[in-house]
């Protein structure tokens, strides 16, 4: 089994792979819990818009998605601010980054299959460039997190008190929403733009219904998370298959046999 | 964590809120309310929907503020973070938080400490003794791996009160804390507040029980667009003739009352 970790492209999958799982998972519990699921999805749509600008003027397409997908997510934030709803705020933004996608690539008509690679995601795709910005990324998010740990808890299950307890929850709030633009950004190249949103959702979904507590909830979501990625990443590696189905796909698994858990264990105590 | 209160400041004002007008666009909700807390006291917040009690404790949280007057804490503006830090709230809808959300006992009471430990800080052993000892204070020590969505009503209720002690406050506010809490449960709690305040805590709570409210407290405000202050520690025998308080309401034995000569809204 080992001999497709000689392949440095494997390497490099698996490397990235591990990070990206870790960061969507651990954002996805504090999203899914806010009733944010959705995010995911919408700043994906809008980090399309990113890479196709990118390619078109000839940027490196990575960071022109990351500018402009937390630049929308500030936006999002700002016209929640100005009352429009949350999920209309998200869907303006996502048909604002399908246009722009879509109107850059009938303009250029050549680099169809470029796009395809972040459409879908791309075991093979994963270059040296590409590790260093996801590595350096993710070991961010990942630092962010921890250090802001027991706030974004806090806001997270009740803003109004934390708000009384002095913390500053708009602040908070606008990093998370930053913070999960980036885990869009970095998940692209491994799980494709298509399936980002359910790498945040479904390990959270999944934890948070056999956890007992907020911590044991993160650590099982990015656990589960990292499994699931190896698993995925090795099954596509054998069958030639696209990294991001095979990963989700697993994690869809993960998700239902621990919702089978649950609900047997309801039945059990309702007995 | 009560003893930690300066107890030479015998009479120091610990809430203060003069001539305070406050108004939502064209719609006013409180005008030249004024209200004093200082140590020891225990004030009863009452009034009809809608008559502004929310919107004086959100102004006494330092997160409102007026259009006009002052609001203190401790002598300290009241949105300003030092004043907020010695304040322990406990919200309205705490105990209709979502239920299916992650959290232990102890996670939650541990909420109470973040701002005591400070940004970029995890919490330590002291913060892990002071989580303790509030859950101890409530009578909930032993549950405190539980998740909090599995306790009842009125436990969720005290593990609420719990993670406003844990900031090792000098004041405790609660709004409207016993809505959807049973009756023994209620008596628990009060049992547990009428504890802390002999402590020296001074404690506001906000309630439309208005019967139940005034054979606890030792200070009454009537809340309704102004704020009208009854001193209640020698009794009151009806406390809803305290305050002619609701639209229509009429005060039938006004003598009884103990409220003469000041007493606001639609007098017999």
């Amino acid at each position: 089994m080992l001999d497709m970790l000689q392949y440095t492209f494997m390497q490099r999958a698996f490397i990235a792979g591990a990070l990206i799982a870790i960061v969507c998972s651990v954002i996805g519990v504090f999203l899914v819990l806010r009733k944010m699921s959705l995010i995911g999805d919408g700043l994906a749509h809008i980090a399309f818009a990113g890479i196709a600008g990118g390619m078109f003027f000839g940027v490196y397409p990575l960071l022109s998605a990351l500018a402009f997908t937390v630049l929308s997510a500030l936006g999002i934030q700002r016209l929640k601010d100005m009352k429009v709803h949350g999920d209309a705020a998200i869907a303006i933004f996502f048909s604002f980054g399908l246009a722009i996608g879509i109107t850059l690539i009938s303009m250029s008509g050549g680099f169809g299959m470029d796009l395809f690679s972040y459409l879908f995601g791309s075991i093979l795709a994963v270059n040296e460039t590409d590790l260093a910005f996801i590595g350096a990324l993710c070991a961010a998010t990942i630092a962010l997190v921890w250090l802001f740990y027991k706030e974004l808890f806090y806001i997270t299950f009740d803003e109004d008190s934390a708000r009384a307890g002095g913390l500053p929850v708009e602040g908070l709030n606008t990093m998370l929403i930053v913070l999960t633009a980036i885990a869009v950004v970095v998940s692209m190249r491994v799980v494709g733009i298509l399936l980002v949103s359910s790498y945040i959702v479904l390990p959270a979904s999944t934890a948070l219904l056999v956890s007992r507590g907020f911590r044991d909830t993160i650590l099982l979501a990015a656990g589960l998370a990292l499994i699931s990625t190896v698993i995925g990443l090795t099954a596509a590696y054998y069958l030639d298959a696209a990294a991001g189905g095979a990963i989700v796909l697993v994690l869809v698994g993960a998700f239902a046999s621990a919702l089978a858990y649950h609900l047997l264990g309801q039945k059990k105590r309702e007995k | 964590m009560i003893g930690a209160w300066n107890m030479n400041a015998a009479n120091k004002t610990i809430v203060l809120l003069r001539d305070v007008t406050f108004s939502y666009g064209a719609h006013i909700v409180l005008e030249n309310a004024g209200l004093e807390v200082k140590k020891g006291d225990f004030l009863g917040i009452i009034g009809p929907n809608g008559a502004g009690k929310t919107t004086l404790v959100r102004l006494m949280l330092g997160l409102l503020r007026p259009d006009r007057g002052i609001v203190q804490l401790f002598g300290s503006p009241a949105t300003s973070a030092d004043a907020r830090a010695g304040v322990g709230y406990v919200p309205q809808k705490a105990t209709s938080f979502d239920q299916h959300f992650p959290a232990t006992v102890s996670e939650v009471v541990g909420m109470g400490r973040i701002q005591r430990a400070g940004l970029l800080k995890q919490l330590g052993q002291a913060d892990r003794d002071a989580i303790e000892k509030a859950l101890e204070e409530v009578g909930m020590a032993e549950y405190g791996k539980m998740r909090v969505s599995e306790l009842s009503g009125g436990q969720q209720q005290r593990v609420f009160i719990a993670r406003a002690l844990a900031a090792e406050p000098k004041l405790l506010i609660l709004d409207e804390p016993t809505v959807g809490v049973d009756h023994h449960a209620q008596a628990k709690f009060y049992s547990i507040l009428k504890r802390l305040n002999r402590a020296g805590m001074a404690i506001v709570l906000i309630s439309h029980d208005v019967g139940v409210v005034s054979s606890h407290v030792n200070k009454l405000a009537c809340v309704n667009r102004s704020v009208v202050i009854h001193d209640v520690s020698k009794g009151v025998e009806r406390a809803d003739l305290v305050c002619a308080y609701s639209e229509g309401m009429k005060v039938v034995k006004h003598e009884n009352a103990g409220c003469t000569g000041h007493c606001h809204g639609k007098e017999v």
